[in-house]
Order: C-alpha cells, then sequence, then structure tokens
C-alpha cells in the first residue's frame, strides 16, 4: 500500500479530462455528505431487523434489496460510508504526519537524531505494508481506531521516505541557494521555502494515498478485524453476504461498488489536482 | 541488507515484548493461576531472562530459522508456516507470470497508439486499482462458480489447477493494471526522447525502435514496482487464500491474528520481509545490468 | 578522410544530380497545442533550395521554427503536426506524398540528421558501436561481420581515436566530442546525400567546437548537402553558402553568405550579426585603472572533489568599480570559485576576503550579516526563484534583508522602484517566475540582487541561456546599472565575446587554475597563454581570419578528453 502512492502520482501524465475531474470530485463530495449525514439519502435504519423481510431481491422498497437480517441494503451502504472514511482518512492523517516528522528529522536533523531515524525508516519499509498493519493488529486488537492506527503504521514510512528525497531535493534546488545568498535567516528558509515545497505537493500525493488506505481497511475489516458487528461498514458488509452468493448477490455486490466508486473518485481528483500542481515538481 | 533484517527482527522482538504478558494466560488457558505456575510458564518462554539476553536469543534463534512457537498451536512456527509455503508460492507465481504478461501486451498495444485505445485502456487499469481484491474475487466466484459453475467453489484438494485460476487471477488483475500503467508511460517517455528521433532518422521501423531502444529504458521505471508487486501478492494472499478457502500462509496468518497468536504472525510478516528484501536486493543488483550508466557509481 | 561523406558510395545514383532539396509554401501547424487549445502555427510558409555539395544555414532564436522544419523534412515532426506544402521535394522525391515505409526509405539512406548533444541523441543504454551498426544495418543486407567492421571504419572517418575501444562504450563514457563525433559518425552510415545538423555544436566547448565544424565542413566537401541549423550566426559563418534567417515561423530574410554578412536587411539579421562579431570588437568604454582598493580578493583558494581539485590555488582581486570577467570552458572550475566567493562553498584552502575583511573563514552566522554587500545573479533565474511565490513576494523578501520592518506602502514603492530601475513594467508584481519570459525573469533576478543594496555583484554565466537579441539587452542594463550604482562586477561566463563586453580585465580559467589574466583588450589582442590563444582561435568568427589557426584541427587535439571521461 505504500509504495503505491508514489507510482500512482507518476501516472499523473495521464491526466483525467476537465469533466471526469468535476464529475470524480461530485463523487467524492457526495460521498463525504453520506458519511456526515446519512440521513439526508436514506430514512430507512441501517441497524433495524427484520427476519419477514430477510435476503430480499432488489425493489422499489429496497432500492438494493435486504441482507439475510432483514436490513436495507441502501442504508447500510450509506451510512457505512462514515466508518469505511473514517478509516481511510484517519489512518492517511497519521501516516502523513508521522511521515512528514520523520523524513523531515531524517534530512534536516543532525547525525545523531537523523542517522537513527533514517535506520529506523529502512527497516519499516523492509515489511510490506499491508504484513505490517496486520502486525499491529494482532498487537492492539480489533475495532475502527486499531485499524486506522495499524494502516497508520503500514503507510507512514513510505510517506517519510517521500518527504526526505523531496527535502533533500528542494534543499539543494536553486532557490534555497539564492535565500542563502542573499542573507535569509535558516529558519525563515526553512519555514517559507522548504516546507511549502515539500509538503504541498505531498498532500495532493496524500489524497491519491487515501484510495489505497480506503481499500486496506475494507480488507482489513473483510477479515473481520473492523468495527463491531452491527456498525455498517463496507469491508466487513462484504463478508456478511459471502454465504448467500449463489442466492442474494446484492449483499455482497452494493457495498463492494460504494468501495470501488470511492476509491476511483479520490485517485482522480487526486491525479487530477497532481497534474494542477504541474506534476508535484 | 543483514543490517535491514537484523533491524527487522529487532522491530519483531520489540513487538513481541509489548504483548508479553498475554502469553502467559494463552498458554495457561484456563487452568488456576497459580504463582509456581506463572513462574514455571515465564521460564518456559524466556520471560525471565534480562532484555538484551533475550534480545540475543531471539535474533541469534532467526538466524538459525528459529522463528518462535505459536501460542496457539504450541508447535514451532517455522513448521507450521513451512507446511503451508508451496500453495501461497504457487499461487504468487501464477498471480506474477499472469500480471507481467497482461500488463505488457496491453502496454505495448496502446503506447502512443490512438488516443481512444489509451483512454479506455487507462480507465480500465483505474478500475482494477481500485477493487478491492477479496471483492473481485467474491465476484468472480459469483459468475464463474456459482452462475456457471466452471470452476470449483472451495479451493485446493480436489482439482488443483483449475481451482488455481480464479485466486490467481483475482491476484494478477491489480498486478497486470500497475504494471501496464508504469510500462506505458515508460515507453511513451522513451519515444519522446532524442535519441528516438535519431534512431527514427536511421530509417529503422517503429516496431523496433520500441522492441531495441525504448523497452528497455521502460524497464527501468518497471523495476521500480518490485517492492509494489511483492507487497501485493504477500498481501493479497492474505485476503484472497480466505476469501477462496485456500491453504497457505497468507490464511495462517489471518487465523493467527484472530486468535491473537502473535508470534505465528510475526513469523509469517518475518518471513515476507525476508522474502521482499532479498527481491530488492536482486533488483539492486540487476539495475546496472539494464542500466549501465550506474555501473562504477556503486 | 574519404568515406565520410556521401560521394564515395554514392555512385550508383549520381544521376540524380539536382537540387537535394526544394521546398515552398512550407506549413507546420500543430492543432490546439497552443496555451486555452488554439493553434500553434510553428511554420508559416517558408521556400529554400539545396543543392548537392552546398550548405544552406537556417538561423534564427528559440521559437523561430527553425528545429520544426528540420524534422518536418524528414517526417518526423511529430504525430499531431500538420504538414502541408505547394512543393516539399527531398532528395529528389516528392516527400508530401510518402508514406511511412516511403519516409524509411529516405531516411538515413537519403538525409542523415545530427542533432544537439550526443549524450541524449545517441541511446544512453546502448553502445556507441550498437547505434553506428543500426544505422548501417538499416540499409544494407550487410552480415554482423561486414556491418561491424564498417562500424569502425565509419567512428574513423569521423575522427573517434581508437574505434575499437570506443565502439564498445556508452555514450556517457565518451567526451562530449568523441560522443558528438559518434553521432555524426551514425548519421552519416547510409551515405546520405543530405545531412541535416540541428545546432550540432551547442552543448560543446569552443575548442571542441570548432573540431566538430571541421568535420562537418569535410562532409560538405565530399559532396553532400548540407543543412545547418543554430542560432549563432557565427557559427555557421564559415561553412554557410547561403544563410536564412528565421523568425516567428517565417524566412525574414536569405541570400548568399556574403550579401547577409555585409548588407543585412532585416533588423534581425542585423542583431544577430551585432551578437556574433561582439567577440571581436574591441572594448568601446575606456579600461578603468584598477584603483587597488580590494571589493573582493581569492587568496590560494583551493576545493578538491574527491581526488579531483576542482579549484587550485587560485588568486585573484576584483577591485572597487571593476567588471573583472572570468573566462574557461565547462569543468574549469569557475562556478565553484564563484560559490566560495561567495561563500556558499567552504574553500578546502585558501580563503577569500571581502572589502579585506575575513568572509570564507566566517561562521555562517556572521556572514549573514554582511551578505547584503554581494549578491547573485545566476544562470538559470527558474529555478533561483521559489517557483510559488509571485514577484512582488520574490523582491519583499529581498527588500527585508537588513531592513526588518518596513511600511507596507514603503515597501510596494521600493518594489516598483525595483521594477522600474531594470526596465520591467510594475504591473508585473503579480506574475510568478514561470509565467514570465526568460529575458524578464532575468530582470527580476538583477532587481532582486539590488534590492538588499549590494556593492558588488557576482554573475554567473547571467545570458547563457537567452537568446542573442535578449542577451544584448541584459548586458546592457547591467552596463548601466553599474555605471549608475557603482558596482563591481564579478562576471562568469564561457562565452568570449560576452566577457570581451562586460569586463575591464580578464581571467582565464583552465583545470582550476588560472592561466591568464590581464587587461581585456591585452588578452584579446596579445595573448600570453598557449591556452588563451587556443581559446580564441577556436572562437568561431564571421570573418575567415589569418592561417594562424592551423592547430585546432585534428582530432588528437580532444584535450578535455581524459577529464570529462570521468562524469
Amino acid at each position: 500500500m505504500r509504495s503505491g502512492v508514489g507510482l500512482v502520482a507518476a501516472q499523473g501524465r495521464r491526466r483525467a479530462s476537465r469533466p471526469a475531474l468535476l464529475a470524480a470530485e461530485l463523487v467524492v463530495l457526495l460521498i463525504a455528505l453520506a458519511a456526515l449525514a446519512p440521513g439526508l439519502f436514506t430514512s430507512a435504519d441501517p441497524l433495524a431487523t427484520d427476519p419477514a423481510a430477510a435476503v430480499l431481491a432488489p425493489s422499489a422498497d429496497h432500492w438494493l434489496g435486504t441482507d439475510q437480517q432483514g436490513r436495507d441494503v441502501f442504508a447500510r451502504v450509506v451510512h457505512g460510508a462514515r466508518a469505511s472514511l473514517e478509516i481511510g482518512v484517519g489512518a492517511t492523517l497519521v501516516a502523513v504526519t508521522a511521515g512528514v516528522l520523520l523524513g523531515l528529522g531524517a534530512a534536516l536533523a543532525g547525525r545523531w537524531i537523523a542517522t537513527p531515524l533514517l535506520r529506523l525508516v529502512e527497516v519499516l519499509l523492509a515489511f510490506p505494508g499491508i504484513l505490517l498493519a496486520l502486525l499491529v493488529i494482532s498487537i492492539v486488537g480489533n475495532g475502527t481506531r486499531e485499524i486506522a492506527l495499524a494502516i497508520a503504521v503500514g503507510a507512514a514510512p513510505g510517506y517519510a521516505r517521500i518527504v526526505r528525497a523531496e527535502t533533500l531535493r528542494v534543499r539543494s534546488a536553486g532557490f534555497v541557494e539564492s535565500s542563502i545568498a542573499l542573507g535569509v535567516a535558516p529558519g525563515r528558509i526553512v519555514g517559507r521555502h522548504l516546507l511549502p515545497n515539500v509538503v504541498r505537493p505531498l498532500l495532493v500525493l496524500a489524497t491519491i494515498g487515501l484510495g489505497e488506505t480506503i481499500l486496506a481497511g475494507s480488507a482489513l475489516s473483510f477479515l473481520g478485524m473492523g468495527p463491531k458487528p452491527p456498525t455498517p461498514e463496507w469491508g466487513s458488509a462484504i463478508a456478511d453476504g459471502r454465504d448467500y452468493l449463489a442466492t442474494a448477490w446484492w449483499i455482497s455486490f452494493a457495498p463492494g461498488a460504494a468501495i470501488v466508486a470511492t476509491v476511483v473518485a479520490v485517485t482522480v481528483v487526486g491525479r487530477g489536482w497532481h497534474a494542477r500542481l504541474g506534476g508535484g515538481r | 541488507m543483514v543490517a535491514v533484517m537484523v533491524g527487522a527482527a529487532t522491530v519483531a522482538f520489540l513487538a513481541l515484548e509489548l504483548v508479553a504478558d498475554d502469553p502467559v494466560r494463552t498458554v495457561i488457558g484456563l487452568r488456576p493461576a497459580t504463582p509456581e505456575l506463572l513462574a514455571q510458564v515465564r521460564s518456559d518462554l524466556g520471560l525471565d531472562r534480562s532484555l538484551p539476553e533475550r534480545w540475543l536469543l531471539w535474533v541469534g534463534g532467526i538466524a538459525h530459522g528459529d522463528l518462535g512457537t505459536s501460542y496457539q498451536l504450541q508447535r514451532p512456527v517455522l513448521e507450521i508456516v513451512g507446511e503451508q509455503l508451496l500453495p501461497t508460492v504457487e499461487l504468487a507465481l501464477t498471480a506474477f507470470l499472469l500480471g507481467a504478461a497482461g500488463g505488457t501486451l496491453l502496454a505495448l498495444a496502446t503506447a502512443g497508439r490512438r488516443p481512444r485505445a489509451r483512454a479506455a485502456s487507462g480507465a480500465a487499469e483505474l478500475l482494477a486499482l481500485s477493487t478491492p481484491p477479496f471483492w473481485l474475487g467474491i465476484v468472480l466466484l459469483t459468475v464463474f462458480s456459482f452462475q456457471l459453475g466452471w470452476f470449483p467453489v472451495i479451493g485446493a484438494g480436489e482439482s488443483g489447477l483449475r481451482a488455481l485460476v480464479l485466486p490467481a487471477v483475482t491476484l494478477a488483475v491489480p498486478i497486470a493494471a500497475m504494471l501496464a500503467q508504469v510500462l506505458r508511460d515508460g515507453l511513451e517517455q522513451a519515444l519522446a526522447q532524442p535519441f528516438a528521433t535519431t534512431a527514427r532518422a536511421r530509417g529503422i521501423s517503429e516496431l523496433r525502435l520500441r522492441t531495441h531502444h525504448a523497452l528497455r529504458h521502460a524497464l527501468l521505471a518497471v523495476m521500480t514496482l518490485s517492492g509494489w508487486i511483492v507487497g501485493s501478492l504477500l498481501g493479497g494472499a492474505v485476503v484472497v487464500e480466505t476469501v477462496f478457502g485456500r491453504q497457505g500462509i497468507g490464511r495462517v496468518a489471518a487465523t493467527a491474528i484472530s486468535s491473537a497468536d502473535v508470534p505465528t504472525v510475526m513469523g509469517v510478516v518475518l518471513l515476507s520481509s525476508f522474502f521482499f528484501v532479498v527481491v530488492n536486493a536482486l533488483v539492486d543488483l540487476l539495475y546496472p545490468l539494464v542500466d549501465p550508466r550506474l555501473r562504477g557509481r556503486a | 578522410m574519404s568515406g565520410v561523406g556521401a560521394a564515395g558510395a554514392g555512385g550508383a545514383r549520381a544521376g540524380a544530380v539536382g537540387e537535394l532539396l526544394d521546398v515552398r509554401g512550407l506549413r507546420v501547424a500543430f492543432p490546439g497545442a497552443g496555451p486555452g487549445g488554439a493553434d500553434v502555427a510553428a511554420v508559416r510558409g517558408i521556400g529554400f533550395t539545396l543543392a548537392a555539395g552546398e550548405c544552406l544555414a537556417l538561423v534564427g532564436e528559440s521559437g523561430s521554427g527553425k528545429s520544426v522544419t528540420a524534422r518536418a523534412l524528414l517526417g518526423l515532426a511529430g504525430p499531431r503536426a500538420q504538414v502541408a506544402a505547394e512543393t516539399l521535394r527531398v532528395a529528389g522525391r516528392d516527400a508530401g506524398a510518402l508514406d511511412e515505409p516511403g519516409w524509411r526509405a529516405l531516411r538515413g539512406r537519403e538525409v542523415g540528421l545530427v542533432l544537439q548533444d550526443a549524450l541524449v541523441a545517441l541511446d544512453p543504454l546502448r553502445r556507441v558501436g550498437a547505434e553506428v551498426a543500426e544505422a548501417v544495418r538499416a540499409h544494407s543486407s550487410n552480415s554482423r561481420v561486414e556491418a561491424d567492421a564498417r562500424v569502425l571504419e565509419l567512428l574513423a572517418a569521423a575522427g573517434v581515436p581508437e574505434p575499437e575501444l570506443r565502439a564498445r562504450q556508452r555514450p556517457h563514457e565518451l567526451s562530449g566530442g568523441l560522443r558528438q563525433r559518434a553521432l555524426i559518425a551514425s548519421a552519416l552510415a547510409g551515405a546520405p546525400r543530405l545531412l541535416i545538423a540541428d545546432e550540432p555544436t551547442t552543448a560543446l566547448d569552443v575548442t571542441v567546437q570548432a573540431q566538430i565544424l571541421a568535420l562537418l565542413e569535410r562532409t560538405k566537401a565530399d559532396g553532400a548537402g548540407l543543412l545547418l541549423i543554430s542560432h549563432d550566426l557565427a557559427v555557421v559563418a564559415r561553412l554557410a553558402d547561403r544563410i536564412a534567417v528565421m523568425a516567428g515561423g517565417e524566412i525574414v530574410e536569405q541570400g548568399s553568405r556574403e550579401r547577409i554578412l555585409h548588407s543585412p536587411a532585416h533588423p534581425l539579421t542585423r542583431a544577430l550579426l551585432d551578437a556574433a562579431r561582439a567577440a571581436e570588437r574591441p572594448r568601446q568604454r575606456a579600461e578603468k585603472p584598477s584603483q587597488g582598493l580590494g571589493a573582493l580578493e581569492a587568496r590560494g583558494l583551493t576545493k578538491r572533489f574527491g581526488d579531483r581539485r576542482a579549484v587550485d590555488d587560485v588568486s585573484l582581486t576584483l577591485a572597487r568599480d571593476e567588471a573583472l570577467g572570468l573566462v574557461g570552458e565547462s569543468g574549469s572550475g569557475k562556478t565553484t570559485t564563484a560559490r566560495m566567493l561567495l561563500g556558499l562553498t567552504a574553500p578546502d584552502g585558501g580563503e577569500a576576503l571581502l572589502e579585506g575583511a575575513p568572509w570564507s573563514a566566517l561562521p555562517e552566522r556572521a556572514r549573514r550579516a554582511r551578505r547584503a554587500t554581494i549578491q547573485l545573479v545566476a544562470q538559470d533565474p527558474l529555478s533561483a526563484f521559489d517557483p510559488r511565490w509571485t514577484v512582488e513576494r520574490l523582491l519583499a523578501e529581498a527588500l527585508s534583508i537588513g531592513q526588518p520592518r518596513r511600511v507596507r506602502g514603503g515597501r510596494r514603492d521600493a518594489i516598483d522602484a525595483l521594477l522600474t530601475q531594470v526596465r520591467l513594467d510594475p504591473a508585473l508584481r503579480t506574475r510568478r517566475p514561470a509565467e514570465l519570459s526568460g529575458g524578464q525573469r532575468q530582470r527580476v533576478a538583477i532587481a532582486r540582487a539590488l534590492a538588499p543594496g549590494p556593492r558588488i555583484l557576482v554573475c554567473d554565466e547571467p545570458v547563457s541561456a537567452l537568446d542573442v537579441t535578449v542577451q544584448a539587452q541584459i548586458l546592457a542594463l547591467l552596463a548601466e546599472l553599474r555605471t549608475r550604482l557603482g558596482l563591481s562586477l564579478l562576471f562568469i561566463s564561457h562565452d568570449l565575446g560576452v566577457v570581451r563586453q562586460v569586463s575591464d580585465r580578464v581571467a582565464v580559467m583552465r583545470g582550476g587554475r588560472i592561466v591568464e589574466q590581464g587587461p581585456t583588450e591585452q588578452v584579446f589582442t596579445a595573448p600570453e597563454h598557449p591556452y588563451t590563444r587556443e581559446l580564441l582561435a577556436a572562437m568561431p568568427r564571421l570573418e575567415p581570419r589569418p592561417a594562424r589557426s592551423a592547430a585546432i584541427s585534428g582530432p588528437a587535439a580532444d584535450p578535455a578528453l581524459p577529464q570529462e571521461a570521468a562524469s
């Protein structure tokens, strides 16, 4: 999940057309709204069970059918946006923050701090990110917050590496040297030139990375490590429907489609912004 | 590389230390926790020694292939993992070959060609990369096993090769998509370089330009993907083996996590990171062969 | 020497005498490539002809359409280009009607192409020999062994010494001159009757440039037609029989070499001639006697990078109110010297003094307080500016040095005053660096350097990235500012002409050492050191010069080879 960030961003040259970017931005907005105010989209209760209405096919009453406990699938998909986004956004925020601190430290601090930090990042990079997340889960246990933390631990080293490389690149850039020659104080150079030029492209990369964390979060939830059962969440909803594949495909299909739509939209938006920033250079 | 492995083992060791109290309880289970029994178990698990001592034992043990003992099964982790290695390697290798072939063909067919074909291929790749592999597996199962009945529903055992198809395709799809993207970008960048103009001005064919010049440059971009591919195969194995009910170390890891069997999870993770580091080291050795400019710089 | 050109293998086609190129009404457009999806008309209806054994030079500034023209003649203008012409005959064929296989038969065999900078114009991942062999085998049924023998022949004929060794090496392992020779060898492999060379010497040092031009001249003498493209009139003047000057996609003036050089009609032609003659023209202004007071002084400055001494015991003094030129080829150590004088690189030996006081020996904290005294104008202003900042913010930062608190309105006036001083419209205040032209950007760079009120200006190749007409304006601005503000100027350049225009005194660097220094006119008219003489002799000139310059021919005199190969 980590090395993907830079790689997907590298595809920025294939920028989306303007209408595609707009459509993607709209989808992201809708999903964010669903997470914040699900009542806008459905009045059905995602937790209300109804044994009499179990495993109904999609109809006018239940747009996407019902699951094995008679819960409305559409309502569960809408309400599931919150947990899925919480995991994705939370993990990305933690990973980016940790990555910036680690990366800046490894690039700018004195040798006694920078070298151990750099070694730590190298060692963490030796674990495939998703496995590092699994390890953390096995230690801290299940839950929304735990998953977000686990994914953040897996993703942070990748961000740290990017931040360090960018910091070193910007530090040797002509305009930083010009500021030194001009006589600008080092604190001002770091605050006004270095940080903005490192962090701004990183924020765009993090948008693309958000798609990957949402994917990873849904995978861990699918494996049963997510929020406790009645809470609606896309990954665990797919797991719920696994046993009914032959008879009621919609139970698994709908939340899966929601994940795909979210990740595609987030990635298109991230790439679009990346292209607008001039490929991050 | 050795230093990185020792570092990885140390991270694993510290993680184990964090949960040091739990294993005692796991081992004791429902027996009454008398002080004697507690002391006995602690000594069995080596918890009565000093921290640096335990670290030395742990790292030394790993060097000899001792990854500790599963709390759950009370058997050496290496044994458990060893038994389950083959089906995972089979799955990962098949998926990699499928993905590499698919991605390369897609890239060669669409690089620098008609805009519409490129756009369609690009959209398909984005979709493939945005699809959770476990869900893709479920969709494939629904369509090809439940509806069409072409492939067996439950994994290995009955008819090895046929049971391998769907899981391998599931794992291969994102790899093919990522490879196609990176390779096509690499090809298009190479074809826009001055040396491509020079080569065209010699009167060589467009095909020769691609195979003899551009492909090698694009290969450099693809090699940076190796880490991503290994991670994607190993991480994907965890969910794909669960979805398809296959044997394998991914399944072992998933089961061990749900029962908080940290040494087993650790064993799988350490083994994967070892594999990851080895592949990355091999790729580092390959770089100067593909790009002679890197020679003599090392 | 035989075998270099086309005539050797051209016997079978001897009947096809006549025009190699006959172009009339050539237009090349790139639909939707402009800002906001507008169409770009890169070439707007130009015409010219070229016969065997003749050389036509296409001269123009960047964006004039000369390179697009060259590529269109080979059908290589790109998939998005629309090419149309009333007549487009290339090597006797109607190129307007050619399909892709038809073009391929033409490329390499009838027309060869040489681009700028063989480091990227040859495939960097392949052996030089393989690149030439590909060109050999593209149009012959030679066996591998025959082709290999032919490769060595071609390399040797292009003046590459030890061709067996060089064929096994990659472009980056060869010096700039050698790989350009290899590139030319690959272009001549199919014995083309027409050679198109697009800026073939632009990436090269002046001494190597002279050798490559001599090689191209031989090709012409062997009977090939030569279409030579350059931004520099002086480079093409020696070879060209006819010259066409391009601007904005059109040929603004075309004629025989003598006519263009002696009675130019178009203002652009005159500007190009002016720039080309700068190095031959004695300095206009009287040279100021050195006043003895050192504004900036280097005492035995030394800098090592690994085993290499980039700068080796350099001593020089920039007197107050003086303009000192520092000249040298790439890798001579001039930029490293400047960086040590600016206190940006710590010397390994020796010392830099600023206005008589310790400078390089100070800690950076102490140096910062005096940095306002000495300012830098760098070669590439695009990378020297924070890309996110507006001109206003860039200048405000520079103004705040030394005077931290200034009233807001006062600062705005100060910014306008700075912009006016460098002849820029204050309305450009809100632009970002990428939204400025090259010349405007360099003016902003000068304005920023002036903001802290310096007494010394270090200019490191300040005009080498600019078109010659813009170059002249920037140099005039620097001269004016210098007089008006009483600045001392350290002017670093590889371009002898530019240095002669600007400097009171000149120091010549080679291999990290200063080989000669003295008053400008003395160094240019009566050079003492052999290297200075070589440099001056190699300089491209509009007029033929006395035979004194014999030393420059022959490939063996590629002096930069050992050092350069290490890069």
